[in-house]
Parts: C-alpha cells; structure tokens; sequence
C-alpha cells in the first residue's frame, strides 16, 4: 500500500477508536511521526486534526504545539502613517524599479537597492528623518 | 507589504525578509505546500507582526509562516492560521482592507 494511504488509513481508525478502544495504546502510537509527516506531505488540516485528537499524549514542549497553535492577535500601540505618498509612488513607478526594493516617504524614493541586505546597509549608513515604508517590486 | 492571499495554505514570507529576520537557516518542522508555482519545501516558525492601521486600532499577531529558500514570490498572509482567525472585509473599489479581533 503506498505509504500516504497508509497513513491515512492508520490517521483514520485512530480517529475513529476515539480514546475508549485505545487507551492502553495511546502514548505509544506515533502521533507526532504522524503528524510531522502530513505537515511534510502538505496536509495541513490533517495535521492539526491528529494534533488535536492527540493533543494529552504530545509533550507540552514539543515544537508541534507551538507551530500549529493558532495566532494570538491582540491590540497594538504602533500607529500608522499616511503612506498616500508613498503609495503613489509605487503605482507610478512600478515598471522602472522592478526588482529593486525600495525604501519611500513622504517626499518619495529615498534609497534603493537590488538586495534587502543592501537596502539595509544604506539606510544604516544613512538614515531617513522618518521611519520609510520598504518595499520589494515584484 | 504584503499580499493577502485567502486560498494560501500557509502564510509565507519574501526570502529577502526571512534572512533579514535569521529565520531562513531555522529548525523548525519541515512542511511543504503546494502553490502555482510548484510544491515548495520549508519549515514552520513562529512570527509576530503587526497590522498597521490607517485609522482605528493596529494588531499584533502571532502566527506561523512557511520558510523556504525555494520561495521566489512576496510575503503573502494565507487563510490557514491567519485570516481565519481575524474579522476581516475587504472594499475593492477603493482598495481597502478592514480587519479586527476575532470577538
């Protein structure tokens, strides 16, 4: 049998077993193996769906908890700017600076580069008066 | 910027702005999805940004996004981990894109 179907098939009875029928066999059935291998397989809603079903057995430090947690979104204190300008800029220079990433105010471009590393060098060495929105036009 | 991307698997970012963040050489679980422009391989690691707003209140999340040096697109924010967990709504005549906490 390939082996995705395998995992599948043994994804599906554990699920179904529910925690009754296999409770002397559910801290040695390799969940995490399982899970990591949808998460490399690109099954991600099966990966979070054994996480989840096996979530008492996985170690509570296990990097899996983390990566498949869902977000934590809370209020921010970081204020935006009108970036109007800026935007502008973007739509009508667009086609010119292709590939470059580009670092804009208010008052337009005001650094460029070909690599975000370079971009940074320049504006290190030379830093705007205001905090620029970077961009990569791609 | 980014590109929201509500039929992305994964939130992923620019190659360029990974490294910038030392995340590109990171340990974290291998995954892989599957995009137009073929499958692409990474990892999974842990992010914050923040949602700048232009009026109302910004938000700071914390998600997990895909690395991978095989990534040749932008930063996108995907559905899954992402937008799934915001209130959002979206304005395409002017371009506008409005977001809040889940409750």
């Amino acid at each position: 049998m390939p082996r995705n179907e395998e995992i599948s098939r043994r994804t599906e009875s554990s699920l179904q077993h529910g925690q009754g029928s296999l409770r002397g066999d559910v801290k040695t059935f390799p969940y995490i193996d399982l899970i990591r291998e949808h998460l490399a397989q690109g099954r991600i809603l099966d990966a979070k769906n054994l996480l989840e079903f096996a979530r008492d057995v996985i170690p509570p430090d296990s990097k899996l908890l983390k990566v498949l947690a869902p977000p934590r979104i809370k209020k921010s204190d970081q204020l935006g700017v009108d970036r109007s300008n800026e935007f502008r800029w973007l739509r009508e220079n667009n086609a010119r600076y292709q590939g470059q990433w580009v670092a804009l105010t208010d008052d337009g471009l005001f650094a460029s580069a070909a690599t975000l590393a370079d971009l940074l060098v320049e504006l290190r060495a030379s830093p705007p008066p205001v905090e620029p929105l970077i961009h990569h036009l791609i | 910027m980014a590109q929201l991307d509500s039929g992305a698997a994964y939130s992923m970012l620019d190659v360029e702005v990974a490294q910038s963040l030392g995340l590109l050489d990171g340990d974290g679980e291998p995954a892989q999805v599957h995009t137009r422009h073929g499958i692409i391989k990474g990892h999974l690691e842990r992010v914050s940004l923040v949602l700048i707003a232009d009026e109302g209140e910004p938000l700071e999340v914390e998600t997990t996004f895909l690395i991978s040096r095989e990534w040749s697109g932008r930063t996108f924010l995907g559905y899954t981990g992402f937008l799934e967990r915001l209130r959002i709504a979206l304005d395409p005549v002017v371009n506008d894109f409005y977001f809040g906490e889940p409750e």
